[in-house]
């Protein structure tokens, strides 16, 4: 009932010309800066940020929200039209939203994306005001242990995604872990494979990474694509992408759960989700083999994780005053900058603060229906009117302009023709990128750093890998996942051969 | 055949990527079980990563004589050498626009890289290169430079006022 009388207030107090006005400029500057390429979400909060400085905390912060969601939205137009996710979390999106687009069905996507970001916000935002006091203390149960078991699930999904060789699908997964080693160790400072490069000792950058293997092969490859002569557009309503999501509506429903888990531990956030969620898409299909080709279920799965963990990043930031993921990390940076620091008291003191964020949260949903309905529509209209050679030229422009807007340093762009051309010799000979580019996000911070912390807690044991109670629990998560991928087909064509 | 080919030298690639990262990750301070060095997991991953890319050279090996006989992955391979000279016409004015990037400006090297591509990737006319080059230019100037505030370097514009 207090819950119920404190979210009223806070829509009374959020649905108010500011706050509207607060709350539009949110969500287009992040949906535009989530569609460009090579401004993620992380980027546009942070840019967006510098504007917050002056003004209320709250306000900032529901500017800043508003900028998040519509960002993790706007990440999925440009993976849809362009096939270049402007977000790490956006790759799944790509895989399925673009062989959409070039069937001609680009709007169906956008509209299915729209739609399931809508809902998968919102089913997040009432497992955030339902449950959050009991994920809060189970994301405090996770040590490096459990963090480093999660990274390995990740791994796992890599070789489950990957079409027809799972080693092929290992061994990419493998290459973005090696890849994630290079630059300073994050322990001890000491310098990995950089050889004195000084760009090296920062790391392998994610997004001049991602935008080569996702934009700049997309371009290659389209000029080897000899058949590439246009595209035709099946138009959409947004009612008509309402209705395919009821379709998969469970799918939606468990996808969310899992996402907003995944957001409420920290450290993980969004760019496992959506694999977690794309992954479980797939495992659960009943036609599997269209994932990769254009699969409606594979973009609900992907992005009902994906904008649920949004909502659960922001449990441990206002509850322990632990960033959920790495726009969390800026929306906590404003807040301590404005004197305000959360912490295991902070929402006994200030509730009005979950409230009005989640109001925040929910009006920024509805708000990105109203503006991302039309403004993506009217740049599939551009993409599929636009001569292939024409986009072509543009997207390999926005490439280099984007991983150079990263940091303003040429060399990411260097090395995103590095990636460009890694990644059109991976998809002519039938490798997958997803998982080089899931392991280069997994390496460095979460696989790598975890295991070593968890040696030094464990005094060099490797024991507690496998005795703690919620290491336990996920070993036992991944063994299931393995065995339903290989049991599941067994189970279906013995019954087949039993059927006939 | 012709990708089966390519497929083992790609993999044999990478077995030789994956033993030069160990034989780099045996150079770093590998410390001890209780207290883990940076050379530590990059050992173990440099390990993984050979014994699986070992196994893939192995698996193209034996299968290299089934597949050999299969004529649509061959026309695919033959497909993508066909226009490898608009991939490397694409590369050589990318890269050209990347040196240049920063001493041309971004509204010239933009409007200049954008002309040259669309005509490398086959655009006819030159209208229409043209306007495109100009919108892509101040759409990119607009978006990136005055909303996001992201410096894109002036070059020969700020060398003009």
């Amino acid at each position: 009932m207090e819950m119920l009388i404190g979210l009223g207030q806070a829509f009374q107090d959020v649905l108010t010309p500011y706050g509207l006005f607060i709350l539009v400029i949110g969500v287009f500057v992040g949906i535009l800066g989530g569609a460009l390429p090579g401004v993620s979400v992380t980027m546009t909060v942070a840019l967006l940020a510098a504007l917050t400085y002056t003004m209320d905390p709250l306000w900032a912060i529901i500017m800043l929200v508003a900028a998040q969601v519509g960002a993790t939205y706007g990440g999925s137009i440009s993976a849809t039209v362009l096939n270049i996710p402007g977000t790490p979390s956006a790759v799944p999106t790509a895989l399925e939203g673009y062989q959409l687009t070039k069937k001609g069905e680009g709007e169906i996507a956008l509209g299915v994306n729209v739609f399931t970001c809508f809902m998968g916000n919102n089913m997040g935002l009432v497992l955030l005001l339902v449950t959050m006091p009991l994920f809060v203390k189970l994301a405090m149960l996770f040590g490096p242990w459990e963090l480093f078991w999660f990274a390995m699930f990740g791994v796992i999904i890599c070789a489950n995604l990957s079409e027809g060789d799972t080693l092929k699908g290992f061994i990419a997964g493998a290459f973005g872990l090696l890849l994630g080693t290079v630059g300073l160790d994050p322990i001890d400072g000491y310098p990995r494979f950089s050889y004195g490069n000084t760009y090296l000792m920062d790391g392998i950058p994610l997004i001049p990474a991602m935008v080569g293997v996702y934009g700049l092969a997309e371009v290659f490859s389209s000029l080897t694509d000899v058949k590439v002569s246009g595209v035709s557009l099946r138009k959409t309503s947004l009612l008509a992408a309402a209705r395919l999501w009821w379709k998969y509506r469970w799918l939606s429903v468990w996808t969310s759960i899992l996402g907003y888990i995944i957001g409420v531990a920290p450290g993980i956030g969004a760019n496992v989700s959506c694999w977690v969620g794309y992954d479980y898409a797939k495992r659960s299909s009943k036609e599997p083999e269209k994932f990769g080709k254009g699969s409606i279920e594979g973009l609900i799965g992907a992005e009902s994780c994906n904008n649920a963990n949004v909502p659960g990043a922001y449990a441990p930031v206002l509850a322990l005053g632990v960033p959920g993921d790495a726009p969390t990390a800026v929306v906590l940076g404003i807040l301590l900058l404005h004197g305000v620091q959360p912490g295991p008291t902070f929402l006994i003191t200030n509730p009005w603060w979950l409230y009005k964020i989640s109001a925040g949260i929910f009006l920024s949903g509805i708000l990105f229906i109203i503006i991302g309905t039309y403004f993506g529509k009217a740049l599939v209209r551009i993409f599929v009117s636009t001569p292939p050679p024409a986009m072509a030229a543009i997207v390999a422009t926005l490439c280099v302009i984007g991983s150079y807007a990263l940091s303003m340093r040429i060399y990411d762009v260097y090395l995103m023709f590095f990636f460009g051309v890694l990644g059109l010799l991976m998809r002519g000979l039938h490798f997958p990128a997803a998982p080089l580019i899931l392991g280069l996000v997994l390496g460095d911070e979460l696989v790598d750093v975890n295991f070593r912390r968890a040696l030094l807690a464990g005094k060099g044991s490797i024991i507690p890998f496998f005795t703690r109670r919620v290491s336990m629990g996920i070993i036992v998560f991944i063994l299931g996942v393995v065995l339903w991928q290989y049991l599941v087909p067994w189970f279906r064509s013995r019954k087949a051969k039993i059927g006939a | 055949m012709i990708v089966e080919m390519k497929i083992i030298f790609f993999e044999t690639g990478s077995l030789f990527a994956c033993l030069f990262y160990l034989y780099n990750s045996l150079q770093i301070p590998v410390g001890r079980l209780s207290y883990p060095g940076p050379g530590f997991f990059p050992i173990i991953l440099g390990v993984v990563g050979a014994i699986i890319s070992m196994v893939l050279v192995v698996n193209s090996f034996s299968k290299q004589k089934k597949v050999g006989k299969n004529q649509k992955n061959a026309s695919k391979g033959e497909e993508m050498e066909g226009s490898f000279g608009r991939i490397l016409g694409c590369i050589i004015g990318l890269g050209f626009f990347a040196v240049t990037f920063e001493a041309i400006g971004s509204l010239a090297g933009i409007f200049i890289i954008v002309l040259v591509l669309s005509k490398i990737c086959g655009l006819r006319g030159w209208l229409s290169p043209l306007l495109l080059g100009l919108g892509s230019s101040l759409f990119i100037y607009v978006v990136f430079a005055l909303w996001f505030k992201i410096p894109l370097p002036a070059g020969l514009l700020n060398m003009l006022l």
